[in-house]
């Protein structure tokens, strides 16, 4: 068979297949605004038990590499250790996390006391997303939990921590604060400048982010805390963004924008909180 | 058993097999190596996966495979919702016509059509970062050589896995389809 006639009889078919999946899933997916389809949600589902065994075994393999890495500093120590130590060190570690749970737990209370009008859902990580060119990750909760398109995410501190941007009945996709797409308005220094917290790409690989968009006038300095302005219905106003780390000017001082470390150590995230529901201040 | 002589049963057996090659490709890309990130980068294989498909089954198979590879990409990766569908199917129509018409089958080829494949790939991951963004491209093409390079090496097992399923080693270029 020829070229020409090759592509005549499949590549049209197949071109004709490939833009009417695309314009299907295009649609639905617009359609839906972040909420799942059928397969999606299915996928996800499917997914997430997998996902949660995968990440049980890559943590426990992370913790043999790391027993093994530092076998021979220990070895004088260990020597002396009998089956029966063995067994109470994995009781203590398994109180250990039980401890920082709670402890996390009791944190979380203290905020929820002083913000009696959020309610809070928590859910734990359960994989990262494998692309190099956004920061997000998939929660452990979705609709079945309350957990909306939109829902805000946050540590046990009170510090924000993402997005929530897709669901399904049992997980959901939170994009962090660092992500490029995020975009959060915010307030800046004793005067509360106004401003806007929006993702780059080059600080996210930092794991920063930019506060950009300063109202005229506004004098921002190392060290100011950054705080959500509430000003959309997604975010409480008050919540702790992060610290301004530098102040850059561009334009020959014309801009300037403050480079933002946020509060919450994205690399060392297990458990999260959503907020589900808040007053929205006026 | 005249039905069962009217399936071809080896064309079904290809089909899955190729598919939970995908499923394997899907799970360690975005599950296991999406904690694996060397110098930042995390690698991105399956285009590699669908070319061998491609080369060794031809356009047809490649481009069906390409767009079931690509929709479950998309489904894991939450930065796109139809580009990898489009792409893959592409990359997997394409290698099967150049393997049908121009180029032969040999590791080497399937090497620099991967290579290729990925580099288009990282690229078109980049492009809504650039355009929409204004991300300069000085910052984004280091991720995308190194997320390129760590997924070269998978080339190898998709390669040999591809040849072995299609039972074609040592067989003409005459196309299949």
């Amino acid at each position: 068979m020829k070229l020409r006639n090759y592509l005549a009889k499949y590549g049209v078919r197949i071109a004709v297949i490939v833009i009417l999946c695309a314009l299907v899933i295009g649609l639905v997916s617009s359609a839906r605004g972040g909420r799942a389809g059928l397969l999606r949600n299915a996928d996800g589902s499917l997914k997430a038990p997998l996902e949660k065994a995968t990440t049980a075994a890559l943590d426990w393999l992370e913790g043999v590499y790391g027993y093994l890495y530092e076998y021979d500093s220990l070895v004088e120590e260990t020597a002396a250790l009998k089956a029966e130590n063995a067994e109470l060190r994995e009781q203590v570690r398994s109180y250990a996390e039980m401890e920082t749970e709670n402890e996390r737990l009791r944190t979380l209370l203290g905020f929820a006391e002083k913000h009696t009008d959020f309610t809070l859902e928590t859910a734990k990580i359960v994989s990262w997303d494998a692309s190099n060119y956004t920061s997000a990750f998939t929660i452990s909760k979705g609709s079945d939990s309350g957990v909306d398109v939109g829902d805000c995410v946050i540590t046990e501190y009170g510090a924000l921590v993402g997005q929530v941007i897709e669901l399904g009945s049992d997980w959901a996709t939170v994009r962090t604060v660092i992500d490029v797409d995020m975009n959060v308005g915010a307030l800046v220094g004793a005067y509360s400048y106004a401003g806007m917290v929006t993702g780059e790409f080059s600080l996210m690989r930092q794991g920063q982010t930019r506060l950009t968009y300063l109202a005229s006038g506004a004098q921002i300095l190392a060290g100011d805390e950054v705080l959500t302005s509430g000003s959309s219905a997604s975010f409480p106003a008050g919540l702790l963004i992060g610290t301004v780390s530098a102040v850059v000017s561009e334009a020959g001082g014309q801009v300037t924008y403050g480079i933002v470390e946020p509060d919450c150590d994205l690399d060392q995230l297990s458990q999260i909180f959503i907020i589900t529901d808040f007053a929205i201040s006026e | 058993m005249i039905f069962l002589d009217l399936i071809n049963l080896d064309k079904i057996r290809r089909a899955i097999v190729y598919y939970l090659a995908i499923l394997v490709a899907i799970w360690l890309q975005t599950m296991v190596f999406s904690r694996v990130a060397p110098l930042g980068a995390k690698p991105m294989f399956l285009p590699a996966l669908v070319v061998s498909i491609g080369l060794w089954e031809g356009g047809v198979w490649g481009a069906m495979l390409g767009l079931v590879a690509g929709m479950s990409c998309d489904m894991a990766y939450a930065e796109s919702t139809v580009t990898f569908l489009v792409l893959f199917s592409l990359l997997g129509f394409a290698s099967g016509v150049l393997a049908d018409f121009f180029i032969n089958r040999r590791f080497v080829a399937c090497m620099l059509l991967s290579a290729a494949a990925l580099l288009l790939t990282a690229f078109c991951q980049i492009v809504p970062l650039w355009i929409f963004h204004a991300t300069p491209l000085g910052a984004l093409l280091p991720v995308t050589a190194l997320q390129t390079l760590w997924s070269v090496p998978f080339v190898v097992p998709c390669y040999f896995l591809a040849r072995r399923v299609s039972g074609r080693a040592g067989l003409g270029a005459a196309p299949r389809d």
